[in-house]
């Protein structure tokens, strides 16, 4: 089996047929290496499909990692729906690449937000569409290439509204928070379909606003379980569902809504999460969970082998970062998370 | 209402977010006399936002809660805070027990813990300045310079913006401010290790920790103060 089929096999429910335990993230694989070996720096990396489609396939291509992700930050859906992003164009002129961000947030009601006529064209849906076409071509069958979106209520909370105004409105104007979440759905999961369309293996929905770090288990299922479950279930092509940060109390309600894995970071050890899963779905995808910065980053190659060991020892299905590569991180660190898993991750035929 | 049953029930509306209840309760009774401005603060709010910061860090409160006691606590700060500065005035004494300078750290605009924190020091009675988010390395520095902070308080809740904290603490040193100012770093993103890595003197890993640890930093600074002044005697 290769890359993609590994990949692609756990994520379609046959676990079982795997030979091996891939090693993937879900989220953004950029590192200042990858853009140096690629020549696809940030900013332009996230507006050239050209430079997107190399920079995220440089994990695969150098360090074996069985799938492709783009793009590289949480702006894209908030920048469809009106909100200014800031590109950091000045910290990138001083060498420093820091991520994109929302300049200001601008919807102050659901009516306010704008919602474009033609989704697939609109900013930078239309390079990630391109970006995935890019990578079908020279990487289709062999890896699996992976768009990450950020659904609504992370979208709206985090970029498009007010972050404090919409986290009070949680207690004193719920309908207000149901209205955000309903407006944006539908055209959320236009661009998911854009890019399925555009011929991507896999979507993973990256949540990182809705942990129990942030919000209550009671509010993740009123204001975010309902609209995730709509949301996958309108996406044609398989999706992970991504929430980095405590989800311990709400694993149950995330394989509930109905992705084909779910991704989970340090903050809960993979035993915990495959437990709780298991009393949901038994043998349900997980996806997991090495510390981006203080293992997979700063730690010495043996300690990455430790933990990866550890996961896959847990009852992991795919091994990966708890959440984007530090962008500081060695290549031979990626690759030393890549070769562990091969070793541990072996299954008994 | 006695002072007692007063200040209870200015600590209660706050803890369950009820800002209009807390707001009429401080109008109607402020002038009366019956507690003073600043035992208003202390005893009513303060407490109140403590008692809210433990519900926080028992897992009984979530963000969406700590904000509406945050939003009741401005507003109730509206009305106290200038009498208190005119009773600090005419006594001249009133003291806050220290001055810091505190926001979320270039390329970060996730600001929530930072304000959550923001009003648990004004609850403690420290003068804060809150830079807001976004605030590049060179923006605490000047501000700390021209308030005379005795700290600086950063976050940050991404992965990527660290280097910004890590910024921050070189151009003190460039600056010949390290030893003036105590910083204290925090957010989702950051880590005791870290903090020791960069050098931050302290890390905490929520708002009620963080006010513990500033509060802990500015004693420091004031027994090394009252030393030097020893020895200078």
């Amino acid at each position: 089996m290769n890359s993609y089929e590994r990949v692609i096999a756990v994520l379609e429910g046959k676990k079982a047929e795997v030979d091996q335990i891939p090693c993937v993230n879900t989220v953004s694989t950029a590192t200042l290496e990858f853009m140096q070996k690629e020549d696809a720096f940030w900013p332009d990396a996230h507006k050239d499909p050209e430079k997107m489609a190399k920079l995220g396939a440089a994990a695969h291509k150098y360090c074996g990692l069985d799938n492709i992700t783009v793009p590289f930050d949480m702006t894209v859906e908030a920048e469809v729906f009106g909100t200014p992003i800031d590109f950091r164009e000045k910290a990138a002129k001083k060498g420093r690449y820091l991520w994109p961000g929302a300049k200001r947030s601008v919807a102050e009601t659901p009516e306010s937000i704008y919602i474009p006529d033609d989704i697939a064209n609109t900013k930078r849906v239309a390079v990630i569409s391109k970006a995935v076409k890019i990578l079908k071509e020279e990487y289709g069958g062999k890896a699996a290439v992976n768009v990450f979106m950020v659904p609504p209520f992370t979208g709206l909370s985090s970029y498009i509204v007010d972050t404090i105004k919409f986290m009070m409105a949680m207690k004193a104007d719920t309908p207000l928070v149901h209205r955000f979440m309903e407006t944006l759905t539908p055209p959320f999961i236009e661009i998911a379909n854009t890019y399925a369309d555009a011929g991507v293996d896999m979507i993973t929905l990256h949540d990182m606003g809705a942990p129990c770090d942030n919000i209550s288990p009671a509010q993740f299922e009123e204001f975010v379980f309902p609209y995730l479950k709509q949301i996958i279930a309108g996406i044609n092509v398989p999706v992970v569902l991504n929430i980095c940060g405590r989800t311990e109390p709400i694993i149950g309600k995330m394989v509930e809504c109905g992705a084909n894995a779910i991704a989970v970071d340090e903050k809960d050890s993979i035993a915990n999460v495959r437990s709780l899963a298991d009393e949901v779905t038994p043998g349900y995808p997980i996806i997991g969970n090495l510390p981006p910065k203080t293992v997979i980053h700063q730690a010495p190659p043996e300690v990455i082998r430790d933990k990866v060991k550890e996961v896959i020892e847990q009852g992991v299905d795919m091994v990966a970062p708890g959440c984007d590569f530090w962008i500081q991180t060695p290549s031979e660190k990626i690759q030393a998370m890549v070769d562990a898993t091969a070793e541990f991750g072996k299954k008994q035929k | 209402m006695d002072r007692e049953e007063f200040l209870n029930a200015v600590k209660d509306a706050l803890v369950v977010g009820d800002k209009e209840t807390c707001v009429n309760l401080i109008n109607e009774n402020i002038d009366a006399g019956i507690a003073t401005p600043l035992d208003i603060l202390r005893l009513g709010l303060g407490a109140g936002m403590t008692e809210a910061g433990d519900k926080y860090e028992s897992g009984e409160y979530f963000v969406p809660e700590m904000l509406m006691c945050v939003d009741v606590m401005d507003a109730a700060m509206e009305i106290v805070m200038p009498r208190i500065k005119e009773e600090m005035k005419k006594k001249g004494t009133g003291e806050s027990p220290g001055k810091v300078v505190i926001g979320v750290v270039e390329g970060d605009i996730h600001d929530i813990g930072k304000t959550i924190t923001a009003s648990l020091l004004e609850a403690a009675g420290f003068e804060v300045f809150d830079l807001g988010r976004d605030v590049p390395a060179e923006d605490f520095i000047k501000k700390a310079k021209e308030v005379g902070a005795d700290v600086i308080a950063a976050s940050t809740l991404m992965t990527p913006t660290l280097e910004v904290m890590e910024e921050l603490h070189e151009d003190l040193e460039e600056e010949g401010m390290r030893d003036k100012v105590k910083t204290i770093i925090g957010g989702g993103a950051t880590s005791d290790e870290f903090a020791e890595e960069i050098g931050a003197d302290g890390y905490a890993s929520d708002a009620v920790e963080g006010v513990d640890a500033i509060k802990q930093m500015v004693e420091e600074i004031k027994m090394a103060m009252a030393e030097l002044e020893k020895r200078v005697e």
